[in-house]
């Protein structure tokens, strides 16, 4: 299989499982993807996820503030987004960051065996993008979240 | 009828989300627990009396393979149905924890039916 054809299908994998995700468990509309240029990063919630397994790697969520706390609004089923806490907010997007991963990693390989580290949130200055991460950005109502992927086969 | 839950997961915004969901669903429970981790589930389950455990693999202190494998040296407590609620949807780990005892498995993402069937199948079964 060509490199090519191996990254396009993660990346088809990644984006059915962010979609499935988001709309299933999340109650978050996708409305497509989008364009994943980079933009804005500076002012998003960034989510690291790293996983060891057969291989290791990093998983990221980046989502802007405002869209954050809409996906946790929908989550957590409150009536209002002014009863949401920063602190609920980084659990959520935590909590989807972990099961798009692990969505990921099962369907990868079904005999896989990988172990989830807890999510930890960082700073955009730090060593991001990541070399070698295979990235797909979705349009959600209220902004676009973004996913990447960076094991050791695709670096 | 309606039953006693116990949910066990180290998020207690996954926590929220399952009760949550369970009500989405209309699956009937009078109460529902919750517990951060297994060595939690296993101190409340001493003093409480529960239908069914749903319960996450990886948690802190006593992690999901730990605690089933707990409940089932107990003959009481291995009488209560566990489903197993896991971002791992391998084969491997599916086959793992049933192997260890747990009567369901339930891989995320799921949705409410998904989960309020599985919930009525282990408790029919567990009352025959």
């Amino acid at each position: 299989m060509s490199e090519a054809v191996f990254q396009d299908g993660i990346e088809r994998l990644l984006t059915k499982a962010a979609e499935e995700v988001l709309e299933t468990m999340f109650f978050t509309s996708v409305f497509g993807s989008a364009d994943s240029s980079g933009a804005g990063l500076e002012s998003h919630l960034l989510a690291k996820l790293s996983f060891k397994g057969s291989p290791p790697g990093v998983f990221w969520v980046s989502v802007p503030q405002e869209t954050a706390r809409l996906v946790a609004v929908n989550f957590l089923g409150l009536e209002h987004e002014n009863e949401l806490a920063d602190s609920q907010v980084r659990s959520v997007i935590g909590e989807l960051a972990n099961v798009i991963c692990g969505t990921v990693l099962s369907r990868l390989e079904s005999n896989a065996v990988f172990e989830l580290d807890a999510p930890e949130f960082v700073n955009n200055a730090e060593s991001f993008p990541y070399p070698g991460a295979i990235s797909r950005s979705l349009e959600l109502e209220s902004g676009t979240l973004t996913i990447f992927l960076a094991t050791d086969c695709l670096s | 009828m309606a039953y006693r839950v116990l949910i066990v997961d180290d998020s207690p915004a996954m926590r929220s989300f399952i009760r949550r969901v369970m009500q989405i669903s209309g699956f009937e429970f009078e109460r529902c627990l919750e517990a951060g981790d297994g060595a939690e589930a296993l101190s409340m389950l001493e003093s409480e009396w529960v239908d069914v455990i749903l319960t996450d693999i990886n948690m802190p202190h006593m992690n999901g393979e730990q605690f089933v494998r707990r409940l089932e040296e107990d003959d009481c407590m291995r009488s209560i149905p566990v489903l197993v609620v896991s971002t791992d949807g391998t084969e491997r780990r599916i086959h793992q924890m049933l192997s260890l005892g747990a009567k369901g498995y339930v891989s995320k993402p799921f949705t409410p039916q998904t989960l309020r069937g599985e919930l009525e199948r282990l408790l029919r079964t567990s009352y025959v």
